[in-house]
């Protein structure tokens, strides 16, 4: 059914793609921060020292895979296959939940980093005291360490906020669907679509963004020198 | 459903299609992380890097998010959104001058380069130890003394602000003599040796009421390259310099016999008016300020005149203050330098450390003096 609008287009999707509009302001000054304080901190760990590209680039392929499960279940749903809907939305949720995990892997790694340090002579540290040449001791990354750890817990915080988001919104609509019984899953209205069409939107907008970070905060962060 | 502005078009994408978008997504991805460990020019990366992201980007957006099949008034929506974003944060980079250093990050910057004086004053470097390996106690003290061994050509080392003793006569932060003591009684519940150790690991966790503790001058940049084995090291001789001296009167936090008079009456005469007045102010503490004031020469060398090691050499500036940030004339670089230390830090000088000179040096200075200075600054050519 046609919205009765001055556009014809429907209000709520509109809304929707004017605050992704908005998000990308938004994203946008978190990045080119990140980019301002890049190579400013005095102190490390620096983004060398803690980064592990191979482990990043397989959480940025599970949310892209997310992205992929999205928009199946965007298609089961137009298709009126309630089933296939589900398991795609679900696993979304899955692959939505993997990468968070991955982020608090990578945060938990970044703010225990340790650094090897030479034992110098005379060296009181117990280590070297037991004739190891060197020591292991704290290095880690919080976001008061330096202007890296700022900026990029604020920018991938914020992406991360986002993403729990995400998960709980999709969750809730798997749990919407099983509302009303077999009735329910029989009668698709316009109105349970257009729900998922708005939140695949906001999914694959948190995907695009962190292709974005991929790219820049860790790829060229640390690969170009 | 069907008959929705949105799918009206009827040229939906099938599943099959989705599912090609995600192989080429996955391979793009594949191939960025191909791309990182080649090792090639920074630009060469960072095109590969922005171009493929690029093109997942639009991927999605197309596809997955049906822009391309969509009315074209979400896509003038969300592309006005993206590229306002991307003109502010180009215009961000821009102003902090940014995008020439990501590309060319090897090359001074030409404009900002330029060290100060003929002939830098030069940087007490490291020595070799003397130290025999296991005395924990010299080791610590030439630390004191000297740039430590892990720290960045810009560091500052202890002595250059501390006094202790008669070892180190620094006037700038507090008198460290009978620290091992007095550090006791500055915290409570917290021993002397914790306090110091403290104070080196986080200066501004705790700052004393004592005499030459500006807040916010030692920050955690001044130490924060300094492996524990120095801390420990630093807190072992700090602990000993004064257990020696018992006999001391230890309670009383002494104040460094350094008069300020003295180094006015070593400066070469004035040459009279705003100038000789700017040379007053450089020298010695201006008169409207507290006890716990420095003033330039402590941290500013000027060739034959003061020989301060902490912040950028002075002995020129009269000459290269216009070169030093775009579109400021001289006067206007040394003004701004003077009202708001923090605003512009120029590349390529050394001892340009960031943060180290802060407002709260120079905020009590009246109009007049920042004039009598810059007249002064502006006539060391």
């Amino acid at each position: 059914m046609v919205e009765q609008t001055t556009t014809g287009l429907n209000h709520r999707k509109m809304l929707m793609w004017l605050f992704l509009g908005s998000d990308c302001l938004f994203f946008g000054s978190l990045i080119a921060t990140y980019l301002i304080y890049r190579g400013e901190s005095l102190v490390g760990p620096f983004p060398e020292d803690v980064f592990s590209i191979p482990v990043t680039t397989v959480s940025t392929f599970v949310l892209l895979m997310s992205s992929m499960s999205m928009v199946l279940a965007y298609s089961a749903i137009n298709r009126g296959n309630m089933r296939a809907f589900r398991v795609w939305l679900l696993s979304t949720c899955l692959l939505g939940a993997t990468f968070l995990g991955f982020q608090t892997f990578e945060f938990y790694e970044f703010a225990n980093h340790e650094r090897t340090v030479e034992c110098q002579p005379g060296s009181q540290i117990p280590e070297c005291l037991a004739g190891a040449t060197k020591y292991k001791e704290d290095y880690g990354l919080t976001p008061q360490t330096n202007l890296f750890g700022t900026t990029f817990f604020t920018l991938t915080g914020f992406h991360g906020a986002h993403v729990t988001v995400g998960v709980i919104w999709l969750l809730s609509i798997v749990g919407y669907s099983f509302i009303g019984g077999r009735k329910a899953q029989r009668v698709l209205t316009d109105k349970q679509a257009l729900s998922v069409d708005l939140a695949a939107l906001y999914w694959h907008f948190v995907d695009i963004v962190w292709i974005v970070i991929f790219a820049v905060v860790y790829l060229i962060g640390v690969g170009v020198t | 459903m069907a008959d929705s502005p949105a799918h009206r078009e009827g040229a939906h994408p099938t599943a099959a299609t989705y599912i090609k978008v995600a192989l080429t997504l996955a391979v793009l991805t594949a191939i960025e992380f191909g791309v990182f460990y080649l090792e090639m020019p920074n630009l060469v990366l960072i095109t590969v890097f922005l171009l493929l992201s690029l093109v997942k980007f639009a991927l999605v957006i197309l596809f997955y998010m049906h822009l391309k099949f969509d009315s074209r008034l979400f896509s003038g929506v969300f592309i006005g959104g993206l590229v306002l974003a991307v003109a502010v944060s180009i215009a961000l980079m821009a102003i902090f001058q940014v995008l020439d250093t990501l590309a060319n990050p090897s090359e001074p910057d030409g404009e900002n380069g330029v060290v100060v004086g003929p002939t830098p004053t030069p940087t007490p470097t490291q020595v070799v130890s003397e130290c025999a390996p296991d005395d924990r106690i010299c080791q610590g003290r030439e630390l004191f003394l000297n740039v430590p061994a892990s720290a960045a050509p810009q560091a500052l080392w202890c002595s250059q602000c501390h006094a202790l003793g008669d070892i180190a006569d620094g006037a700038i932060g507090p008198d460290l003599t009978n620290i091992a003591v007095n550090g006791a009684t500055r915290k409570p519940g917290m021993s002397a040796e914790e306090y110091i150790r403290e104070s080196i690991r986080e200066p501004e966790a705790f700052l004393c009421e004592v005499e030459l503790c500006t807040q916010g001058l030692m920050t955690a940049s001044v130490t924060g390259g300094l492996t524990n084995d120095e801390v420990d090291l630093l807190v072992e001789f700090l602990m000993s310099a004064t257990a020696a001296d018992d006999t001391q009167a230890p309670v009383v936090d002494v104040m460094v016999p350094t008069t300020p008079a003295d180094a006015s009456t070593d400066a070469p005469a004035p040459a009279g008016g705003l100038v000789a007045e700017g040379q007053s102010l450089f020298m010695t503490p201006p008169p409207n300020v507290g006890p716990q004031a420095l003033w330039c020469s402590q941290c500013h060398a000027i060739e034959g005149l003061a020989d301060g090691l902490i912040g950028p050499d002075l002995t020129n500036i009269g000459a290269v203050a216009a070169s030093r940030k775009p579109g400021t004339s001289a006067e206007e670089y040394l003004v701004e330098s003077l009202r708001n230390p923090d605003g512009f830090i120029p590349d390529g000088v050394e001892r340009a450390t960031p943060g180290l000179m802060t407002l709260a040096i120079v905020q009590d200075l009246t109009d007049e003096q920042v004039d009598a200075l810059v007249a002064f600054l502006l006539a060391q050519q």
